[in-house]
């Protein structure tokens, strides 16, 4: 599993709705940001750089990717 | 109290529009009841599900207006909207220009800003396109930070030529602002046909609830936040979050407001703009020609111009404050006196009376149109 951060909720919640309708599996949660802040992250199952790649189509920038 | 709904008629859709479609009414119980959780703030499924909502409701809104979603902002109303982009475009010593059909949530923001060293000019609106964005154009300096006017008045209803004046702002590298709190759900408005930021309120055209409004930009300028406060993110910066919506977001939304908005836009979208206009258009028509002939009403009407459905009117003798009472005594619900557009009132010439505003929406039906209007000339038939 792995958490892809996100700047905030509004970019969460549109990356879920993309990958939902992709069929990818997801889920978003509140994480620790990378600069050690409150963020929105997106919990995923597959590969993480493909997803981003993917969420780089809507201008979704993936801020960091942790393995969970 | 409830007789009194039923023998209502509601003509005052240009302040906000009423009723609301019952999905409206409906999604606003139902985020009462099943989206309770702060949207933005925590991490649990009960605040992710209505995030979602929220999520969902912007989305709508920005496609209305063919905007990003990210770059759609909730605000609470048209005037908040306008405060935030004004107000957030200006630097120091910056001349802005506005026009002479303004509402005061256009001009007061503006004349506030030339006490803290701004300056301001006025455009003359006027019946052909060409000359006004030629008016635009004379008041454009090199200090010149920001166009605002609105896209439809709302005591006249002229629709001003919004790509024109567009082409214009992008030619000379000025943002342009739209005050599209007439026009928003009547007539089309794409941000990107040159808009670079478009303020409307949810409550009137889009059929949302008061208490709702929205702030789009294209993201080509960068706008100054004058509210700052929690926003769910960047929690460990002092500074505001760099980032839209946040940061223009602070604080709690009114969520069941917004989802309720987003149910306002399924239900303009589902009818059709072009259609909404064309209905109000011909019950406007309607008012036209049954009082057209009645010397003891004036028409506030100009056949030359493009209109959104609206006609401001008076009655000879009274002012338009005793004829809106007079209306409402009979069960006729409009607005007279300056609309807070008293720049459109000097315009017009009728700062002193007012006038009283005709403003339909989809809801309205031909009868009820016919049923003011043999009031409105039985009414005069006594004067002399």
């Amino acid at each position: 599993m792995y958490i892809i951060a996100l700047s905030n909720m509004t970019q969460a919640s549109k990356a879920q709705f993309y990958l939902n309708r992709m069929r990818i599996k997801n889920r978003i949660e509140r994480i620790k940001s990378p600069n050690k802040s409150c963020g929105y992250g997106l919990r995923v199952y597959e590969d993480p750089y493909r997803i981003c790649d993917i969420l780089s189509d809507i201008n979704i920038k993936c801020i960091s990717i942790t393995t969970k | 109290m409830e007789e009194l709904y039923r023998a209502m008629i509601y003509f005052d859709n240009a302040a906000t529009t009423y009723p609301k479609p019952y999905n409206v009414i409906k999604q606003t119980l139902r985020a009462f009841e099943i989206y309770g959780a702060n949207p933005g703030r925590s991490g649990h499924f009960f605040a992710n599900e209505t995030a979602e909502a929220v999520f969902k409701a912007r989305n709508k809104c920005a496609a209305l207006f063919n905007a990003e979603v990210e770059n759609t902002c909730f605000t609470l109303n048209c005037t908040h909207a306008l405060n935030l982009a004004i107000k957030g475009i200006i630097t120091e010593n910056a001349h802005l220009i506005t026009t002479d059909l303004e509402h005061n949530s256009v001009i007061r923001p503006i004349h506030s800003a030339s006490r803290k060293g701004c300056t301001y000019s006025i455009a003359k609106v006027e019946k052909n396109d060409l000359n006004t964005v030629k008016n635009i154009e004379e008041l454009i300096t090199p200090k010149t930070k920001a166009v605002i006017c609105t896209c439809a008045s709302n005591v006249t209803g002229q629709i001003l030529p919004i790509k024109l004046i567009a082409d214009l702002c992008k030619r000379k590298n000025i943002c342009f602002i739209v005050d599209a709190a007439q026009g928003a759900g009547i007539i089309d408005l794409n941000i990107k046909e040159g808009i670079n930021i478009l303020c409307c309120a949810g409550h009137k055209g889009l059929y949302g609830p008061m208490g709702t409004g929205l702030l789009i930009s294209d993201g080509k300028f960068h706008l100054k936040t004058i509210i700052e406060g929690g926003t769910g993110s960047d929690s460990n910066s002092i500074e505001q979050p760099i980032f839209t919506p946040d940061k223009f977001e602070s604080g709690t939304i009114n969520t069941p407001g917004v989802i309720a908005l987003g149910a306002g836009i399924d239900f303009i979208s589902k009818k059709g703009i072009a259609k909404i206009h064309k209905e109000e258009s011909r019950l406007c028509n309607i008012f036209i020609n049954e009082l057209k002939n009645n010397n003891n009403i004036t028409l506030y009407i100009d056949e030359n111009i493009k209109t959104v459905p609206l006609i401001s009117f008076n009655i000879k003798g009274i002012s338009s404050f005793e004829a809106a009472t007079l209306l409402s005594d009979s069960g006729f619900c409009l607005r007279g006196g300056l609309h807070c557009s008293f720049l459109a009132h000097n315009k017009l010439g009728t700062i002193e009376q007012g006038t009283v505003r005709f403003a339909p929406s989809i809801f309205n039906k031909p009868a009820e149109v016919y049923m003011l209007t043999d009031f409105l000339n039985n009414y005069t038939k006594k004067l002399k």
